[in-house]
């Protein structure tokens, strides 16, 4: 079975495999470091020929590219795995998505030719659906907040609670009704390879417009991450 | 995946939502047409704890390839969640389908330890079944109870409608078998299918069973009420362990659990016959896998899980007859593919330079010995059959190997303990801490640390010590204090724990169905995950106890007549009361017993037949 997935002799130095997939549903609750170990079983099953580390305790030389917070689904994961052989890349995908359970699908594999620091801004669609039917002053008021500047909102970090200005981190904010959802679609800059979680919108949404206060068996929202892109505007690749 | 899981609202406000969602890879997913028994397998804890069981993994297995019946997964949600479940009228669901546990035909619990059963009632009551066995109605689902706690199930045999004595690789699947069949020719009715159930091996029904009592509060008897089913019942085995079903896939979770690791059973049952040891004589008579086939499926596990770990589970790997045969062959390949292979429950006597060597768990692992008792005279009374020389050649072994920290488990309050005993304790960890800077390879540049960890001891049935008592609390309590004053060494860190949750458990392990009142108000007060530190509280059992008007100290502390009745004697688990009563006879003259694999010692449990490995008929 290894022998098919390999494609030629061994690489004079590891090469980088860019493996992008989904991440939906049930598995938005399993945290960046549950995902990893999963992955790394999962290439294992696979028989992917994956690098190892140096050293008393080698482990599989995975990274990825923008940790994903938990709550938070994504359509365009971005995992580099160092290689030691050539792979066949047509086969890469379908062997994954043989191990993979349904809610996480790979699309894609390819040879990274960028490094993830090249990544400038993130795209994501918030769905929030409330008790109450959506109504067009709400929406407006919403925009205004996500918005405005400065954009206040409590961070917990190592150092206590802080109170932070996210606004420079927001790039674009588009808002509109559909059916009985308010869609919010925003682009955030990153920052020194620091990605700001999306839930804070949502935090801000709730303490400025008294989001999502009702029944919560009744209110929904999903974030879900649906693009990375290059300073110039072109999809991260 | 047609499966639901409570709404994204409540998720998103409770602690690891992993633990609820399913959907994890070697999961078994039926069609629902094709199925004919629907069975929920409820683990009554948390589910980072329940998914490292191995009996439940077993049996998972052997009921999802009956193609008519569909095992799924129940684990106990974590209190946040049941507060929301409560809140939002949400049901306890199985993890597969998302269906609720009571539109199930058969709901199981493992019962792994006594305290968990405040947990099982309260999944019970999430479920919104019926308590006890004779309020359900004729949809309820069957309620069956099994693992170690069914050898003495008598507390908790009033909200059990049918309990699996022993192993059940085949029992189980029988009494689907069973169910499908009464369901299809129209005779099944609960009273029915149940007393159909009792006729077959294993299979133990409580409310077939009259009990009585002395005026002293012991048992009189036990009368069954049909006169075509046992007496006694006596436990099922898995006659060939080498021809028995054994998983091949493992389901996968996403988030961190214990025991995480490829887990390869490699024989039932002990040979040492430790005397305080239920587990040993319950799992008898030893029955081995053979090395070909344990290899086959740690590669074929390897191959589907895509785990670095695999695990050598028995009661004392050591004592397995092809011990080094297997670990030869397994790392054959392991470290190559950079799997690390693990053999806890090692024995003292049997940790050598070789182990340390090539084990590469045992060499970055922590080291575990467990002498149990501090004098040789204590430790032949309990036929812990372990001397100081082996001990200190062991930590002179893991000291010489590169070892600068050393863990030694003991128990307190063992029958025929004097106080000498309990500075034995003191006086054994010294002597380690002085081989420290005997071993001439020991890493210098590090001190020594050793910890001496205590548990308070619990009589347990089917032991040779199931009639004596554990010690009263404010002793119990004295001798932690004393050990605490014995324990000079800065080196030597002391770990003990409350003395009341074993207090609780001894209770509970010797307990008879009186006691069935006690735990349903400790249920219904909100008493759950009692064996977390955080959530045992003690004076709310007391409490429990009070309202019902029971003594517990009349099963912790009584010393139980060797002429009783005891409640557990409607079980059969092979091992005979003769043969337990020498032992005990043997442990007040501080006399040993050999181990099965010198000779034969004739506990009886060669009557259950079997490919056994040291048996004589």
């Amino acid at each position: 079975m290894v022998q098919e997935l390999i494609s030629g002799p061994a690489f004079p130095r590891p090469a980088t495999l860019r493996v992008r997939f989904r991440k939906t549903g049930n598995l938005q609750y399993i945290s960046h470091l549950d995902l990893v170990r999963t992955m790394t079983r999962i290439l294992l099953r696979a028989k992917i020929p994956v690098a190892y580390s140096e050293g008393f305790n080698p482990i599989p030389r995975l990274s990825f590219a923008a940790p994903l917070s938990v709550g938070v689904e994504s359509e365009v994961e971005v995992m580099d795995v160092r290689i030691t052989h050539p792979v066949d890349l047509s086969l890469v995908v379908d062997r994954l998505n043989k191990h993979l359970p349904l809610e996480m699908t790979v699309y894609d594999a390819y040879y990274a030719e960028t490094k993830p620091n090249a990544i400038a801004y993130v795209s994501y669609l918030i769905k929030i659906k409330e008790a109450a039917l959506p109504k067009e002053e709400r929406r407006k008021a919403m925009e205004e907040t996500l918005l405005g500047k400065p954009l206040t909102v409590v961070k917990n970090t190592k150092a206590g609670r802080r109170e932070t200005d996210i606004s420079p981190m927001v790039r674009s904010v588009e808002t509109a009704i559909e059916g009985e959802e308010y869609f919010f679609r925003i682009t955030l800059f990153t920052e020194n390879a620091s990605f700001l979680n999306p839930d804070y919108l949502v935090r801000a949404l709730h303490e400025k417009n008294n989001a999502l206060s009702g029944e919560r068996d009744r209110e929904h929202y999903t974030v879900l991450r649906t693009g990375f892109f290059l300073a110039d505007g072109t999809p991260f690749r | 995946m047609n499966h639901k899981t409570p709404p994204a609202g409540i998720l998103r406000n409770v602690e690891k939502p992993g633990r609820y969602t399913g959907g994890e890879y070697n999961s078994i997913i039926k069609n629902k047409e094709d199925v004919r028994v629907r069975f929920a397998f409820c683990f009554p804890d948390t589910y980072e704890i329940g998914m490292s069981n191995l009996g439940v993994r077993i049996l998972y297995h052997c009921l999802n390839s009956v193609p008519t019946v569909w095992c799924e997964r129940v684990y106990a949600p974590w209190t946040d969640m049941m507060a929301e479940m409560e809140k939002y009228s949400i049901p306890l669901t199985a993890h597969e389908s998302g269906d609720p546990v009571r539109d199930f035909d058969i709901v199981a619990f493992t019962l792994q330890y006594e305290l968990c059963y405040t947990t099982a009632l309260r999944m019970l009551m999430l479920a919104g079944i019926p308590l006890l066995s004779r309020d359900r109605g004729p949809d309820a689902p069957i309620i069956l109870g099994g693992g170690p706690c069914a050898y003495n199930a008598e507390p908790i045999a009033d909200f059990f409608d049918v309990f699996s004595i022993g192993e059940g690789e085949e029992a189980l699947p029988e009494l689907c078998r069973l169910y499908e069949d009464m369901k299809a020719n129209g005779t099944y009715s609960r009273e029915a299918f149940l007393h159909e159930a009792a006729k077959i091996e294993g299979f133990y029904v409580p409310s077939l069973y009259e009990v009585s009592y002395h005026d002293d509060g012991t048992i009189k008897e036990y009368t069954p009420i049909c006169d075509d089913i046992p007496r006694r019942i006596r436990k099922r085995i898995v006659k060939d362990l080498d021809r028995a079903p054994y998983p091949e896939k493992f389901v996968m979770p996403y988030i961190e659990t214990v025991h995480d690791r490829i887990l390869l059973e490699v024989y039932r049952g002990c040979i040492r016959g430790c005397r305080f040891c239920q587990a040993g004589m319950v799992y008898r008579p030893i029955r081995e896998k053979s090395p070909e086939n344990l290899c086959r499926m740690a590669r074929c596990i390897y191959d589907n899980t895509g785990y670095d770990e695999i695990s050598l589970i028995s009661l004392s790997i050591s004592d397995y007859s092809k011990i080094r045969e297997l670990t030869e062959e397994l790392l054959s390949w392991t470290d190559d593919e950079k799997v690390n292979l693990s053999l806890p429950s090692l024995r003292i006597d049997s940790f050598t330079e070789e182990l340390m060597e090539r084990i590469s768990s045992v060499r970055t692992g922590g080291l575990t010995f467990a002498p149990e008792a501090g004098t040789q005279r204590l430790r032949d009374a309990i036929n812990k059959n372990v001397t100081e020389e082996d001990l200190l050649h062991a930590v002179n072994v893991a000291f010489n190997g590169g070892k600068s920290s050393v863990k030694l488990y003991f128990m307190q309050g063992l029958p025929t303990e004097q106080m000498e005993d309990i500075a034995g304790i003191a006086d054994l960890a010294r002597k380690v801490v002085h081989a420290y800077f005997r071993a001439e390879n020991r890493n210098k540049s590090r001190g020594v640390s050793v910890t001496v960890s205590v548990s308070c001891f619990i009589p347990k049935p089917f032991t040779p010590f199931q009639w004596d008592a554990q010690d009263p609390l404010p002793l119990l309590e004295e001798k932690q204090q004393y050990l605490r004053e014995c324990i000079t060494d800065k080196r030597i860190r002391y770990n003990y724990h409350d003395a009341k949750v074993s207090f609780i458990e001894a209770v509970l392990a010797r307990g008879d169905r009186r006691l069935a009142p006690v735990i349903r108000h400790a249920a219904e007060s909100g008493l759950v995950f009692d064996a977390w530190t955080e959530h045992f509280h003690y004076d709310r059992w007391m409490e429990s106890f009070r309202a019902s008007d029971v003594d517990p100290s009349f099963y912790a502390n009584r010393v139980f007549g060797e002429e009783e009745i005891l409640p557990w004697d409607i079980i059969d688990c092979g091992v005979t009361k003769e043969f337990l009563l020498r032992e005990r006879k043997k442990a007040y003259e501080n006399k040993t017993t050999c181990s099965c694999a010198e000779h034969c010692n004739g506990c009886g449990a060669q009557i259950l037949g079997g490919v056994t490995r040291w048996c004589k008929s």
